[in-house]
């Protein structure tokens, strides 16, 4: 292990609430409600699964998280401040996110786009210092993507341009990583070694929320489950989760 | 090193061009004045109308302006992230001209003559910044590429038609003097002009290159650079400001000089195999610099005391690109 990871998770010896859902309900276009009184929380260190259906709701949530979307009602708190109160700068130094629909092709190297993840760090016109590169490289390290250090983004395959957005985060240091849906167009190698990859972020001290449809391999690596159903956001364990009918049901199909 | 090394062969190769520039016209200087005038001595009229008077500032406009041209350019690909944004194509110089065409046509019928120095800049970078806030709105609900382009295209032909009905109306005198405005120039631009340009282009780079990151995060995309706390309304607005006054100030000092601001960029990608803001920006100012010396010196080429005029040229070199970023790229959308 890196020191620079290792000196970050010393920091967080007790579990402490970093997410707080209160109340939230989003309506799109006034009438359809896409979530409705949605109460959770989620602790520093947690390993979430959201799963639902296609449309159900989960990317709708991780957005209003990040604040992307506006909500008809509800308030977030994220490091026990208010989503509104916080300046987004500072924000970005605690919860990264990454996209569902993040399509980078363009010609950039990799090493300068994880090295984005570091902008909410230094100020303006400010180059990289010593600690952002060490950062750049820890993540590259801890994805095992070094190799992918001299390539632009154009010429990554699908599964190594979604490490390479993944280490982006990590170099974005933030203690709370939210992924929508990191092992879409991935073959089995590669969204078994994202998996992977996700489950190594709690010995660094980090917590993630991530929404996928391969719901086994999520399960096996999940400490709680979100499950979204008709706008409705249902908390369980993985274990509870495999003896509940309903859920399965709803999850699963007939 | 290899981002360096681009850097210094620009730099020189601009000054090789600036020199080529100043030489290459109808009439030939002589070495000897050039050293009579480096060393400060007596020089002749005629040397001082055409060398001092006249080619130098030329030169410069060429640099000034190539440069603004490319920055505008660059600017507009990243915030509407399409590579085929450029001041030209989308419509930015039109409404320069049609800001211009109103002023000096107008004032024209009212019987007031309006048509000279700031008052034609102040117009142009109007016509260029309405037009511009335009498509900043259209924008946001046309996200495809190509409705966007047709839609920039449109505009540009409205406010060729709107020109056109101006045209219809005024006198044949002030007719000529657009119409050769609209060929477009670099000659006829006073030092004072230039200073306003080196002034406003100073100061856009500088912007431009201090939110380099801002710049970098809205390529990808504006949640993405919501997330790493860039503010991107921010952003959006100076882009805005910035290439209206580019753009207008480039127009109304030298007529539309169509093509510059939309290849640049892609050359300047191409030979730096990135994206980056931080190096893309100072390549793109001085790769625009040579390659508009470039077209001023092919403009000689006649060498019977005219010039062509700057626009064919730069439209000849910059269509065949254009046409080769269309052809040679599968997904236009992603790919740049």
């Amino acid at each position: 292990m890196d020191p620079f990871w290792k000196e970050k998770s010393k920091s967080i010896i007790l579990s402490s609430t970093i997410l707080h859902i209160e109340n939230v309900s989003v309506t799109y276009s006034k009438r359809v409600n896409i979530l409705s009184n949605v109460n959770l929380s989620m602790n520093s260190n947690d390993i979430i699964a959201l799963i639902g259906e296609n449309g159900a709701g989960k990317s709708t949530l991780l957005k209003s998280i990040c604040g992307l979307i506006n909500t008809s009602s509800g308030d977030f708190k994220i490091f026990d401040k208010n989503l509104k109160e916080w300046d987004r700068a500072s924000l970005a130094q605690k919860m990264a996110y990454v996209s569902s629909n993040e399509n980078v092709r363009s010609i950039i190297p990799v090493e300068r786009f994880i090295g984005f993840g570091r902008y909410p760090y230094t100020g303006w016109m400010v180059s990289e210092t010593k600690e952002d590169a060490a950062c750049i490289e820890g993540a590259l390290r801890l994805c095992k993507i070094e190799y992918l250090k001299e390539k632009t983004m154009a010429e990554l395959s699908d599964g190594e341009r979604q490490k390479v957005y993944l280490a982006r985060a990590i170099a974005q240091n933030a203690d709370l990583i939210i992924l929508d849906e990191p092992t879409t167009h991935l073959d089995v190698k590669s969204s078994n070694s994202m998996f992977k990859l996700i489950q190594s972020q709690k010995e660094s001290g980090r917590a993630v929320l991530f929404s996928s449809h391969q719901i086994e391999k999520a399960m096996s690596i999940a400490d709680k489950v979100w499950v979204v159903d008709c706008g409705r956001v249902i908390e369980t364990t993985p274990k509870a989760f495999y003896k509940n009918e309903h859920l399965k049901r709803l999850i699963f199909g007939e | 090193m290899n981002k360096v090394f681009v850097l210094i062969f620009l730099c020189i190769s601009m000054l090789i061009l600036a020199v080529l520039d100043v030489f290459s016209g109808s009439v030939s200087i002589p070495l000897s004045e050039f050293r009579l005038w480096l060393s400060g001595g007596e020089i002749s009229d005629v040397f001082n109308f055409i060398v001092v008077q006249s080619r130098i500032p030329k030169a410069l406009t060429a640099i000034l302006c190539g440069a603004a041209l490319s920055l505008a350019g660059l600017l507009m690909q990243t915030l509407f992230r399409n590579p085929l944004a450029g001041p030209y194509l989308l419509g930015i110089s039109s409404g320069a001209g049609l800001g211009v065409a109103i002023l000096v046509m107008g004032a024209g019928v009212i019987g007031v003559s309006l048509a000279t120095g700031y008052a034609v800049n102040v117009a142009s970078i109007v016509g260029a910044l309405v037009m511009m806030l335009i498509l900043l709105a259209v924008s946001f609900k046309l996200k495809d590429v190509m409705t966007l382009l047709i839609f920039g295209v449109m505009m540009g032909s409205i406010a060729t038609a709107i020109i056109g009905l101006i045209q219809f109306f005024t006198s044949d005198f002030q007719l000529k003097s657009f119409i050769i405005w609209t060929l477009g120039s670099l000659s006829a631009v006073s030092f004072g002009e230039l200073l306003i340009l080196f002034i406003a282009l100073l100061g856009s780079a500088g912007y431009a290159l201090y939110h380099y990151k801002g710049l970098n995060a809205v390529l990808i995309s504006e949640d993405f650079a919501k997330m790493l706390g860039i503010k991107v309304l921010h952003v959006r607005i100076s882009i805005v400001i910035i290439t209206g006054l580019l753009a207008g100030l480039t127009t109304s000092f030298c007529g539309p000089i169509g093509f510059v601001g939309i290849i640049i960029p892609h050359l300047s990608r191409l030979l730096l195999k990135s994206n980056d803001h931080l190096i893309l920006i100072p390549v793109c100012l001085l790769l625009g610099a040579n390659v508009l010396l470039l077209s001023d010196i092919l403009a000689h080429i006649p060498s019977n005391g005219t010039s062509l005029p700057i626009n064919s040229i730069t439209s000849i070199i910059g269509v065949p690109i254009i046409l080769w970023i269309l052809f040679g790229k599968k997904n236009l959308s992603q790919s740049f």
